[in-house]
């Protein structure tokens, strides 16, 4: 469904990709590893045209993002879960959500859908976003996307600054997505995390790709795992 | 000067402070939306008093046929249609400037202050070329108009109107902003633009509108104000500097700021009017700095992340 193909994304003066390339195909679950600095988010960023790549290709369903705008790429189908949530303050979590209903040619999710995969959600829709814990912050960022009717969701760091309990509630929705046909793509400095729900892997390291695989190749490696992860385990 | 022989400067600031703070609810949008300070926004106010004059009394360019009838119209009908006709008027202006204040978005805020401070002196001297540069006064309907007797005291009967005009306006727009989809865009806008475009939403699409909407409030309460201030070709620069005052004492972003900040101002600028007139400029600074100095957010301004 999505193709990256040989990018080169700087940010002024500074390259950050270098020729980066993979696929993310229907329903697959990708994941972004490596340490900080690899160009991780710079690829999601890449993805949605927020840091324009000056070489290469982004295809979505065989069709070039590159030229696209933001918003444009976003209804394309291409919903983001942001690192540090971005949730809007000064709005309540119903508001919050509701700047992500959009339609687009995927399956459409609906309000109380999102609810009954987040429970805790429908005693906040009143509450102003920034009286929220991280974990239910993240439940609005995830369910906003989800409103979104996205063909592909961009997870940018999932697990950060949340309790175990969260992050198996974040990981089971990956894999309800996988379900429902929806592709994800996830970054995480967490690799056993990541590994956990991912079809395949990509390795990034000071901007280009490492090593590229199915999730299964690296998990009965443990050698190769360690040489690619060493430090981002 | 007894308690009660103040009661019309404390209403007559009470009123005009509304209508300040309607002009600075405007420049507060684009300000928080743009993070531009709209310096034109007090031409764009003078615009819609000359708008309004030419609609009301009437000095439009129609055929005699039809000025001859228009002027026939009740003034009533003519003042509405003025109130009503000179903002939409005004917006493709708004629209243009926007247009044009594109190219300076994310970069050095400068380029838009020297944008539309040049803007604002362009509109000016169109005001003087089409107008010429005398004073008008926008007549107003017989049943608004002329005062009342209370307390003793003559009160001007338009003020009040003017009052009620504005906060009607200032209903309109927290309605707007706060009970609709697009004012909780504007809001998540103002607060993370790249999360907004990347949910799907065209920022472009919303700072057209959001200039808009600022634009014809800004004109709305030029013809407001213009029965109680005249009109005159420098009636913006009067205008843009309470404005941006109002925001900086209200605290930038915050509706309720604006508003008891547009309260305050004309409450102190019509007190020190009865005291001391030729003070009644310089309160507002003087409140500005008392103010700021203690509380440097503003009255209802978030905490900055620099602030202990």
């Amino acid at each position: 469904m999505l193709e990256v193909r040989a990018i080169d994304t700087y940010y002024g003066e500074t390259q950050a990709l270098f020729d980066v390339s993979f696929d993310v195909g229907t329903a697959e679950v990708l994941t972004l590893l490596g340490a900080n600095g690899a160009g991780k988010t710079t690829a999601l960023r890449s993805i949605l045209g927020l840091t324009r790549p000056r070489k290469g290709d982004i295809l979505l369903d065989g069709q070039s993002l590159m030229a696209r705008e933001t918003h444009e790429i976003a209804r394309a189908g291409i919903g983001w879960v942001p690192d540090d949530r971005r949730i809007c303050p000064t709005l309540s979590v119903a508001k919050n959500l509701s700047l992500g209903i959009k339609r687009t040619r995927y399956r459409a999710w609906s309000v109380s859908e999102v609810t009954e995969i987040f429970s805790p959600l429908k005693y906040l829709m009143a509450r102003e976003a920034e009286t929220l814990s991280g974990g239910e912050m993240q439940m609005v960022a995830i369910g906003r996307a989800l409103l979104g009717s996205p063909g592909l969701v961009l997870f940018d760091e999932p697990s950060q600054g949340l309790a175990p309990k969260i992050v198996d509630d974040v990981l089971s929705v990956i894999r309800r997505l996988k379900r429902e046909g929806i592709a994800s793509i996830v970054v995480e400095q967490n690799a056993e995390i990541a590994l956990s729900v991912a079809d395949s892997v990509v390795v990034l390291a000071q901007g280009t790709v490492a090593w590229k695989g199915a999730a299964e190749e690296l998990k009965a490696d443990p050698a190769l795992k360690r040489k690619l992860l060493g430090g981002a385990q | 000067m007894s308690i009660v022989g103040l009661l019309p400067h404390l209403v007559n600031g009470l009123a005009l402070g509304l209508l300040f703070a309607l002009l600075a609810l405007g420049f507060m949008l684009i300000l928080g939306l743009m993070e531009q300070i709209n310096l034109a926004h007090g031409s764009l106010f003078a615009l819609g008093a000359y708008f309004a004059y030419a609609i009301a009394t009437p000095r439009l360019p129609l055929p005699p046929d039809l000025l001859a009838i228009w002027a026939a119209v009740p003034l009533g009908w003519r003042f509405t249609a003025a109130m009503l006709l000179a903002p939409v008027l005004v917006a493709p202006f708004g629209v243009v400037l926007e247009r044009m204040m594109r190219r300076t978005y994310g970069r050095d805020p400068l380029y838009g202050l020297l944008l539309t401070f040049g803007m604002a002196m362009v509109l000016e001297e169109l005001i003087r070329t089409v107008w010429g540069t005398r004073d008008y006064m926008l007549p107003v309907p017989r049943g608004i108009s002329g005062g009342f007797l209370m307390l003793d005291l003559i009160w001007s009967t338009y003020r009040f109107w003017a009052a009620g005009f504005a906060v009607v306006a200032m209903a309109i727009v927290w309605v707007v902003i706060e009970r609709t989809r697009f004012g909780a865009l504007v809001k998540a806008g103002a607060h993370d633009s790249e999360m907004v475009r990347a949910l799907g939403h065209d920022l472009e699409k919303l700072r057209v509108w959001v200039f808009v909407l600022g634009t014809m409030m800004a004109a709305l309460a030029g013809v407001i104000l213009a029965p109680v201030w005249g009109i005159r070709p420098h009636m913006g620069v009067d205008a843009v500097v309470p404005s941006f005052l109002i925001i900086v004492l209200g605290g930038v972003g915050s509706f309720w700021g604006a508003v008891l900040g547009g309260i305050l101002v004309g409450m102190v600028v019509g007190l020190s009017g009865a005291y001391a007139s030729e003070w009644s400029m310089m309160s507002m600074y003087l409140l500005l700095i008392a103010v700021v100095t203690f509380r440097a957010r503003g009255l209802f301004g978030k905490k900055s992340v620099l602030e202990a």
